[in-house]
């Protein structure tokens, strides 16, 4: 482990002025561009006295620098506003629908790994070849392909044309009901586990597969493209020749040394790559009805519903940069000559 | 006569490139016999490093063999398959390369390395025996504190220090063979000293054959027995050291011995003679040397010379001494 | 000279690497196909969408419609030949909009180095700290909708990319003797600046921004679909696929050739890319990907 106790502060001193530097961004987004902010936060079917007690709210009668001030404080104490579609505070609404999210990126991460590393090592392998081109066209189109369209298709086809899996919702809510289903985390896989509830299991199973999929298919290329490139880069290093030429069996020196070399840094781009997957989610939420913060997001969007969409657009801002920093982390506790 | 461990005939390599077809190595033949150590001189691109990898079936995949035979212990490396070969690679055959600190995959100690060798090379399962068998190479080797090499991360170790643990991998497994490519040329002068001393031991004491590929005659008059000359990929000279040393034939190995840095010598550079390396897509018809040689005459450039015995063992390709044909 | 003869090597192996060779001849058709839309359409008025025709809504894909007909009876070949100008448009506007203002910021930022330099820095981390889409999200959000609106806030999120670009080569030409020569000239600093360091750095910041071009396609038809993108009827790509969706369970086809569309084009220079990686410094790319994208 190469990660030391100096490292973790200045990283977490980091982490904090770049969530700094985000509200500020924000800030400038939300308050100095339009030239009347309070029309935007008080939404378009808002009254006059609405957008008057706006006004207020955001003190745009004060000084730009107060007005900051307010802000800050505000956003560090966790008053982000109330949306006006929902009628709720919005930090509560993003906690809220926060999990659904998670729940449909991670597993869309697992089924990205487990798929794309191999078919990156097999490429890399066999490069030159036609499954090395094919692997090649394959992943490049993850990247390219619209993921709401993908979306809509995948929905179209595989829901309501063939009926093979559920094209909304995370689970059904009869089987909730009669099942007695109760949350405990927010994460339906995981609690119905605890529970031991497998109808609910299996149910939310079936509802995850096709959207997880199809958001997988951006990050299952990414780590396929990068496991490729860096497999050859590491079959061309002298200490793969060297470890072959000692006699170590191909196998094992694929598999057990060349593959260690590759995964610290695919996971690194892989963790870059979950601020992508996570706008994925936003898009292919919003196609298939899945509850969580994209869902959440794109319908206040399509309703100018201001407060909720700045504000969960600043969460995931946020937690975008916490997991840059744990990937940094993880990146330097795997590598032995990194001293951190 | 003694048992020859490896005899290369006739080989001739290619590399085929963007811009056409390279001869690399162009028909150079060679022996070595038991607890024999055998020296490739030559400058860099001269295609020694090519012959190395060709017996150890390490060519880049754009290399291609025309030409030959690689024979150890009597068989063919060239007309073995796969399979058959990785059970000699490592075991009859092993190596060590010119880059030590870059041998070693950073992620790994080295004496996960060295145990992964031993387990798979000398089929022992016994991790405690392993570490036993791999603790008394590194000390062999030369060494010391070998219970810290052994658990050290490559970045942690000096470049001394791992060219060390890659022979201790290299003659744990007791090779018939081993291939040493320019093992010296990257560290400094009195570490190279050193290595090339700890080697010689080896041999003596172990009876290794050794192929010694180098740029150095100097390294060369140190610890081979026989020299062979190469130059833009063709065999110039070849014979005992000593008779080489004493009486070089060739202009070229003259050259060469000219611009030598004795071992332990301040600088070394490379040796110094004027023009480069001739054009490898197109070879020159005649002798390869001609273009740069200050004694060539008309023949030079329009027959290419055979490998005559000019002395009983002391094999030379050039025209100066064959009779007839110079004037 | 020396640059031509890099691009010749480039292109050499491009065409030897088919897959790639292949990505560039469909950039080569988006290209021309978007210059030429406005002549090549089959029912021009159609395409920019003013005219419904209500005797022919949702028609499926035959020979007078190869791409059928949508909500409004309009020719949807037609309006995706149109949305092919909207793309390279858009493209090429927040490409270049993101260059003027990344360019000078990472030229400064690197030749100056020290506080000044990583100041500006860090306020371009600032901005690459929103996962992509999403500060343009807020910024459309901000804005309305609209072209204009759409280029300027995709610009806004893409800047800093080449300020970090920029800035790395900047920092490794600053230090060349020819860069001492001119200063011992008493050449002036702006001289100095884009005379001799621009020229020099450009290259690759040039070639990711030619390769951006794909992404840029990729995140304004994102935009349109979360409805902060440009009005209708502009024919964008992004806006057509989501204006099938309503009617996807009837009229497949709306939905499905704007996002072919949008898929083939994007492809094409993203194999383009992968391609020109491969080519171009290894090592750089090495840098880039051990240190998980951050230089």
């Amino acid at each position: 482990m190469g990660v030391s106790r100096e490292y973790l502060i200045q990283r977490t001193l980091l982490l904090f002025a770049v969530v700094l530097g985000v509200v500020i961004i924000v800030f400038i987004i939300t308050r100095i561009i339009p030239a009347h902010p309070e029309l935007l936060w008080a939404g378009p079917h808002a009254t006059l006295k609405q957008i008057e007690e706006a006004r207020k709210e955001l003190m745009l009668d004060k000084p730009i620098y107060v007005q900051l001030y307010y802000y800050l404080i505000n956003f560090f104490k966790g008053n982000w506003g109330v949306s006006w579609r929902t009628h709720r505070p919005v930090f509560d609404d993003i906690i809220n629908y926060l999990p659904a999210t998670l729940e449909l990126v991670t597993v869309a991460f697992i089924i990205a790994i487990v798929v794309g590393i191999p078919l990156g090592v097999l490429a890399a392998i066999k490069r030159g070849s036609w499954i090395d081109a094919v692997i090649r066209v394959l992943s490049v189109t993850g990247a390219s392909v619209p993921v709401f369209w993908l979306a809509m298709i995948a929905q179209l086809i595989f829901s309501s044309k063939l009926g093979w899996l559920p094209g909304f919702k995370r689970v059904d809510e009869i089987v909730v009901l009669e099942t007695g289903f109760r949350k405990i985390t927010g994460f339906i896989l995981l609690d119905s586990l605890i529970e031991r509830n497998w109808a609910v299991f299996i149910d939310a199973l079936k509802h995850i597969i096709l959207p997880s999929l199809v958001l997988s298919v951006y990050p299952m290329g990414l780590s396929a493209r990068m496991t490729r490139a860096l497999m050859i880069e590491v079959l061309n290093e002298q200490h793969f020749r060297a470890s072959i030429a000692w006699g170590i069996p191909k196998r094992t020196a694929l598999f057990k040394y060349a593959l260690k070399n590759v995964i610290a840094p695919v996971i690194a781009s892989l963790g870059l790559s979950f601020g992508y997957t996570l706008v994925g989610a936003y898009l292919v939420e919003l196609i298939f009805n899945w509850p969580g913060l994209g869902y959440y997001t794109a319908m206040a969007l399509l309703s100018y519903d201001y407060p909720a969409i700045i504000g969960s657009i600043t969460f995931v801002a946020i937690f975008y940069t916490v997991i840059n920093m744990i990937v940094d982390i993880i990146h330097a506790a795997i590598d032995p000559r990194v001293k951190l | 006569m003694k048992h020859k461990v490896l005899e290369v005939n006739d080989l001739t390599i290619i590399y085929r490139t963007l811009e056409g077809n390279v001869h690399a190595v162009d028909d150079v033949s060679f022996s070595i016999e038991k607890g024999e150590s055998l020296c490739l001189v030559g400058e860099s691109g001269s295609g020694k490093s090519t012959i190395a990898l060709a017996i150890m079936r390490a060519l880049p995949p754009n290399a291609k063999i025309l030409r030959g035979e690689i024979i150890l212990n009597g068989k063919d490396l060239l007309r073995m398959d796969e399979k058959e070969f990785s059970k000699i690679r490592g075991k009859e055959l092993s190596i060590i390369f010119q880059d030590p600190a870059a041998s070693f995959n950073p992620l790994f100690t080295v004496g996960e390395t060295i145990s992964d060798v031993l387990k798979y090379k000398l089929g022992i399962n016994d991790k405690k025996k392993i570490k036993e068998i791999a603790l008394r190479a590194l000390k062999e080797a030369g060494l010391p504190d070998v219970e810290r090499v052994y658990n050290s991360y490559p970045h942690e170790l000096s470049g001394g220090m791992l060219q060390r643990a890659s022979i201790a991998i290299a003659i744990s497994v007791n090779p018939s063979l081993l291939i040493a490519d320019e093992p010296t040329t990257m560290l400094d002068v009195t570490l190279q000293a050193q290595i090339l001393e700890t080697l010689k031991d080896l041999k003596d004491r172990l009876g290794l054959s050794i192929l010694f590929v180098t740029h150095n005659l100097g390294v060369a008059a140190f610890i081979c027995d026989k020299t062979l000359i190469v130059y833009a990929g063709r065999a110039l000279e070849y014979g005992s050291t000593e008779e080489i040393l004493k009486r070089p034939l060739h202009p070229y190995t003259r050259k060469l011995l000219k611009s030598v840095p004795r071992i332990g010598a301040k600088r070394e550079k490379l040796p110094f003679i004027p023009g480069s390396l001739p054009d490898l897509r197109n070879p020159p018809r005649g002798c390869i040397f001609a273009p740069r040689c200050e004694e060539a005459r008309e023949i030079c450039f329009k027959v290419r010379p055979k490998m005559l015995e000019y002395h009983p063992g002391h094999y030379v390709a050039c025209h100066k001494y064959s009779e007839g044909n110079w004037g | 000279m020396m640059v031509s003869s890099e691009v010749k090597l480039m292109m050499k192996l491009l065409i030897k690497n088919k897959v790639s060779f292949a990505g560039f001849i469909i950039v080569l058709t988006f290209i021309f196909v978007g210059i030429l839309a406005p002549f090549i359409t089959p029912y021009p008025a159609d395409a920019r969408g003013w005219v419904f025709h209500m005797n022919q809504r949702l028609l499926p894909p035959s020979w007078k419609h190869p791409f059928g007909t949508d909500e409004f009876g309009r020719d949807m070949l037609s309006r995706v030949i149109l949305g092919s100008r909207y793309s390279l448009i858009i493209s090429v506007s927040v490409i270049g909009l993101a260059l003027l203002i990344g360019v000078p910021i990472g030229l400064v930022a690197g030749y100056l180095g020290g506080k000044v330099g990583s100041a500006l820095m860090r306020i371009a981390d600032m901005f690459l700290a929103f996962p992509p889409l999403l500060l343009a999200v807020a910024m459309a959000a901000t804005l309305g909708r609209g072209l204009r609106n759409v280029i300027i806030s995709l610009a806004i999120s893409w800047w800093p990319w080449y300020t970090r670009l920029m800035y790395v080569q900047t920092n490794s030409i600053k230090t060349m003797p020819y860069i001492d020569a001119a200063k011992v000239l008493g050449l002036r600093t702006p001289t100095i600046l884009f005379k001799h360091i621009l020229p020099n750095a450009i290259t690759p910041v040039m070639v990711q921004a030619a390769l951006d071009m794909g992404s840029a396609i990729l995140e304004a038809a994102g935009l349109s679909f979360l409805g902060v993108g440009v009005k209708p009827p502009t024919p964008e790509w992004g806006l057509l696929v989501t204006e099938g969706w309503a009617s996807i369970n009837r009229a497949w086809w709306i939905s499905l050739f704007p996002g072919l569309a949008i898929l083939i084009t994007v492809l094409g220079f993203n194999l383009m890319a992968d391609g020109l990686r491969e080519i171009t410094d290894p090592r750089l790319r090495r840098l880039l990907i051990s240190r998980g994208g951050r230089i």
